[in-house]
């Protein structure tokens, strides 16, 4: 199958670095949906969203319809929103398109949720390392409210609603929603304990529904073009597009805009990336960003639909793609992974914040040349203590991101590990210890 | 999330304050603030207006004046401040360097990158250059994956990177 691009979210996009302004979106019927929206009771488009069967694009595939109907009725608090666009999932880069090109059908379809849950405020967090993103969201928000799109009087409907862009300011953990949430409310970053879920006690202990940037994007869709129309692309597992990135030892590393049942992970790699770089070969890939299982590379004949990759073995999660080519030590690869887990855990949880150091020195062991055989087991042994899909050991799922990758690089590739053992540490390694002092490895600190 | 060494507070303290007085910064902060429920909310917008009008740290009166603006303690502030890799505690370069570390780009060359610039400059990353004009870190995937290597410089980005090319990018910058 050649290479098929779809074209919804990104449709009339301008280039990366540019943005779609008020004017250009308008002329291209922007906010007619919010128009429509505004004709509709609010359980209307939450039944279109739910009809829609949209799943939730920040990772975990949760259906974002069903979520909404979550938020309790007449609590006689605010409710909020709070839109998703921390994007530091390590190969992921999909949500800078659209925050930073297209914020106006983020801003649409973030009001138009604001309607359908009984909100009024939005946040939208974006991460402080998104400079484009805040400085073109902002304008946006600007430009809306200069408008009369948001405000005190929302397209003179009397129904009042304000969208706020709240930067981060360098902390992957924020991503994580209950993390985003104490952010949000001036804190450190810290993940809370669920139940109570967000929708009930989320944002000041009100109702709160968290969201992808993505999809809260296709909310804007899904109102504009009615649930059916929206779900003529995509399949009944995974309805509507997905915006993929494609990264690592690929001729092209790029996004591209998909339907998830019309492309295969292959398709991925060597249609829209361009292949293997340097006439290499493939040796795997991380389909769904560094959390998820990685695959080997006779696993990629499947459509990118989450049953699908799922079933292969891995998991679609937040649509990045890294691409690892046959020269490429997984003891490697591996380590840069723990490295980024061990720094970026919050620290409340025991097994997390020593577990993920464990994990980073018994792979920097192996890697480094001082592994001993039993270390391969020992770090297996270690990973089930850290957690697991579904383990529940703590607070998040910071913990059991770690231990994915983990699990299956030593399932996959298992063979790499033993020969750094055997042969005094990893090539890459060995390269760098022949030529400058090993401690300058920038993962040293 | 750990920090680099910091400076002694006292010495920090002995510092003086650049940029406007906290009275000047009110007209800017007191519109954020109204965009939440609790004056707390507004902390990391209002750490980022300061940072950014007063040489690109935060003082510890910096510090302080934020803790009584937003009625929180200044222990809150400073716990806020060293959970953030972005906001900074102690004086940086003219402009932050961050070169991204992460898979995708270390699977394309990072490394290289990262020892050209430790070279070039006699640091180690998360230090600053003879002449202030740049600290350079490392950091984690910055969502430029698809221009990896990269850095980011300000609020620039630098992809497809090779030793030279980052060097060059920062003395172009001078
Ligand atoms: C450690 C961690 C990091 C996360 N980072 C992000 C992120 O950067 N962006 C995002 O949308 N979701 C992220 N998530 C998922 C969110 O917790 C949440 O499920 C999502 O934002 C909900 O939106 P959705 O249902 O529309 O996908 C992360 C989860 C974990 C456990
Ligand atoms: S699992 Fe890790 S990141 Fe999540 S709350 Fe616990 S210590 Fe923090
Ligand atoms: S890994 Fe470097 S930008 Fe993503």
């Amino acid at each position: 199958m050649p290479a098929v691009e779809v074209s919804r979210l990104l449709k009339g996009a301008p280039p990366v670095g540019k943005r779609q302004t008020l004017d250009e979106y308008r002329a291209a019927g922007g906010y007619e949906a919010l128009r429509k929206g505004l004709g509709m009771t609010p359980e209307q488009i939450t039944q279109a969203v739910i009809d829609s069967g949209v799943r939730g694009r920040g990772g975990a595939g949760f259906p974002a319809g069903r979520k909404w109907t979550f938020v309790p009725k007449n609590t006689g608090k605010p409710v909020y929103l709070a839109v998703n666009g921390d994007e530091s999932e390590p190969g992921c880069f999909k949500d800078r398109q659209i925050m930073e090109r297209v914020p106006h059908l983020l801003i649409e379809g973030a009001i138009l949720a604001c309607r359908a849950i009984g909100a009024q405020t939005a946040y939208i967090y974006v991460r402080g390392e998104y400079p484009s993103c805040i400085g073109n969201l902002e304008a946006a928000v600007e430009e809306a409210r200069a408008a009369g799109i948001l405000g005190s009087d929302v397209l003179g409907s009397g129904w009042r609603c304000d969208v706020w862009v709240h930067s981060g300011a360098g902390a992957y953990i924020c991503g994580e929603e209950t993390g985003m949430l104490s952010s949000i409310e001036g804190g450190r970053g810290y993940p809370r304990i669920k139940p109570p879920f967000p929708a009930v006690e989320g944002l000041w202990r009100s109702p709160t529904i968290i969201n992808n940037v993505e999809t809260i994007a296709n909310v804007t869709l899904i109102v504009r073009d009615g649930a059916d129309a929206w779900k003529s692309a995509g399949d009944a597992d995974t309805p509507g597009t997905r915006l993929v990135g494609i990264s690592g030892h690929v001729v092209r590393p790029c996004h591209v805009e998909i339907d998830p049942a019309k492309t295969t992970l292959r398709e991925l790699i060597y249609d829209h990336a361009g292949g293997i770089w340097k006439g290499r070969k493939l040796k795997a890939v991380i389909p769904g960003g560094s959390s998820v299982p990685v695959l080997p590379a006779t696993q990629i004949d499947v459509p990118f639909t989450y049953g699908a990759v799922k079933a292969a073995g891995s998991l679609a999660g937040a649509a990045g793609v890294i691409v690892m080519d046959d020269t490429t030590c997984m003891v490697d690869a591996l380590l840069n992974l723990m490295e980024f887990y061990h720094h970026e855990s919050c620290g409340q949880c025991t097994p997390c914040r020593e577990g993920t150091g464990w994990l980073e020195k018994l792979v920097r062991r192996i890697w480094s040349g001082g592994g001993k055989p039993e270390d391969i087991a020992l770090l297996d042994r270690v990973a089930d203590t850290v957690g697991g899909a579904g383990a529940g050991k703590t607070i998040c799922f910071l913990a059991d991101s770690a231990v994915m990758p983990t699990k299956s690089f030593l399932k996959h590739f298992r063979a790499d590990f033993e020969r750094a053992v055997a042969e005094g540490g990893s090539p890459v390694w060995k390269a760098r210890a022949s030529r400058r002092k090993p401690a300058a490895h920038a993962g040293a600190r | 999330m750990s920090h680099a060494t910091r400076p002694d507070p006292a010495e920090l303290a002995k510092l003086p304050v650049e940029g406007p007085s906290f009275d000047e910064l009110r007209a800017k902060l007191d519109p954020v603030v109204a965009r939440y429920p609790a004056r707390a909310g507004a902390m990391l917008p209002v750490l980022w207006v300061v940072q950014r009008a007063r040489g690109g740290w935060l003082h510890p009166q910096s510090i302080r004046e934020v803790a009584d603006y937003l009625h929180v303690p200044q222990a809150h502030v400073e716990g806020v401040i060293t959970f953030y890799t972005m906001f900074k505690d102690h004086p940086v370069g003219r402009e932050v360097v961050m070169v991204c570390k992460t898979l995708s780009c270390r699977l394309r060359g990072a490394q290289d990158v990262i020892d050209a610039l430790e070279d070039r400059y006699g640091i180690e990353m998360g230090g600053t250059t003879a002449d202030r004009r740049f600290t350079i870190e490392t950091g984690e995937c910055l969502g430029l994956c698809d221009m990896a290597p990269c850095m980011l410089v300000g609020k620039d980005r630098f992809g497809d990177l090779t030793p030279e090319s980052a060097v060059k990018h920062l003395e172009e910058r001078r």
